[in-house]
């Protein structure tokens, strides 16, 4: 199974996605946070708040996208969604394939670990020697994978566990299932 | 300020996602204007530095061989070609100048206003899609600060998508 997903990402992402400039996007994603940093007198906790908020307002609409584009159906299992958003999801958006590891024993944990990440491209953090203890400088990742999953009626506790850009070895996401959402029926349609 | 629903249609036939523009109170605010230029403008004075390194130099000639000057009017044409192509997969559509420091740039068919529309109407739509242009005024600004010219950089939308950019630098070339 694994095999033909990874085939047919990889043909979404040839034929299927626009792409973006890859500087473009790093450059830009470098403004906003710089910006925000500044316009939060460097708050870096704030900031990272702020950043997640930012991504799950992206991911509650990028998993319609997301949805459009594979045409993919339910999963079965939590395990399974992680190598859905791997495989496919940063395959087809940023065209990286984190690993997926870590899995704890219940199968509701596990771990992102980035080999490579086009948004901190170029990046140092603020030599203030608060940054590299308190920003999580791609913490908008955290937001959109949030975001997304609970469009499909998945709670998902996501953080950043150690990141390069801090001196760590790796970059990694740690993304914890709370629980299940029920399908919310709107108020009224009883 | 809130986003109506977006990705309103997609019409199959020839895969054109219409985006439905953002209803906001903060549509045509000076701070935003401000801070949308202002992000163009720090990453067209890295993108500027990235550029110069990674086009070959030989084929640049920003600096005129006469006078061993800046020549503005190459630099434009590097923004029109090399700058655009990069960031928007197309080049600038025409180049003008009074040969007095001014130049106005023409983007027949700006990349990100292609698929904005408002429901209420073309006039709308201009109206609405304005605080993202600020943003490639801004790149401009920047990638011509990144060469040491100093500019200002306004733009107006008479026929949507066109963009017409009217950069102001201190040179005359």
């Amino acid at each position: 199974m694994s095999k033909a997903v990874r085939t047919a990402a990889d043909e979404i992402w040839k034929n299927r996605v626009e792409k973006i400039n890859v500087e473009l996007f790093t450059l830009t994603y470098g403004s906003v946070v710089s910006q925000l940093c500044r316009d939060l007198n460097n708050n870096y906790c704030e900031v990272n708040k702020q950043l997640e908020i930012m991504g799950e307002n992206i991911g509650v609409r990028l998993i319609e996208d997301f949805l459009a584009r594979t045409g993919a159906g339910r999963c079965n299992s939590f395990k399974e969604t992680g190598e859905i958003i791997s495989k496919v999801g940063f395959k087809i958006f940023l065209n990286i394939v984190p690993q997926v590891t870590n899995w704890t024993d219940n199968g509701k944990q596990f771990s992102l670990v980035f080999d490579e990440n086009p948004l901190a491209e170029f990046v140092e953090l603020p030599d203030d020697g608060k940054a590299v203890k308190e920003l999580w400088y791609s913490n908008v990742l955290c937001g959109v994978l949030k975001g997304a999953l609970q469009m499909v009626q998945l709670d998902v506790d996501v953080s950043f566990v150690s990141d390069v850009l801090r001196g760590h070895d790796q970059t990694e996401i740690k993304l914890r299932l709370i629980r299940y959402l029920k399908d919310e029926i709107p108020a009224g349609e009883d | 300020s809130s986003l109506t629903t977006s990705n309103l249609s997609d019409n199959k036939t020839n895969n054109k996602i219409r985006i439905e523009t953002l209803e906001s109170n903060y549509i045509n605010n000076d701070l935003v204007n401000f801070k949308v230029e202002n992000y163009g403008y720090s990453i067209g004075l890295r993108l500027g530095e990235l550029l110069s390194f990674q086009i070959n130099s030989n084929s640049l000639n920003l600096i005129s061989k006469e006078n061993n000057n800046l020549d503005i009017l190459n630099i434009m044409k590097f923004i029109c070609r090399d700058v655009w192509k990069k960031l928007y997969d197309k080049q600038m559509d025409n180049l003008r100048t009074n040969h007095r420091g001014t130049f106005v740039l023409i983007d027949s068919n700006f990349k990100d206003l292609t698929r904005m529309s408002s429901s209420k109407g073309i006039n709308d739509t201009i109206i609405k899609c304005k605080p993202y242009v600020w943003f490639p005024c801004g790149i401009i600004r920047g990638i011509l600060s990144s060469l040491d010219i100093d500019s200002t950089v306004n733009f107006e939308i008479t026929k949507f998508p066109s963009v017409t950019f009217n950069v102001q630098t201190n040179i005359s070339g």
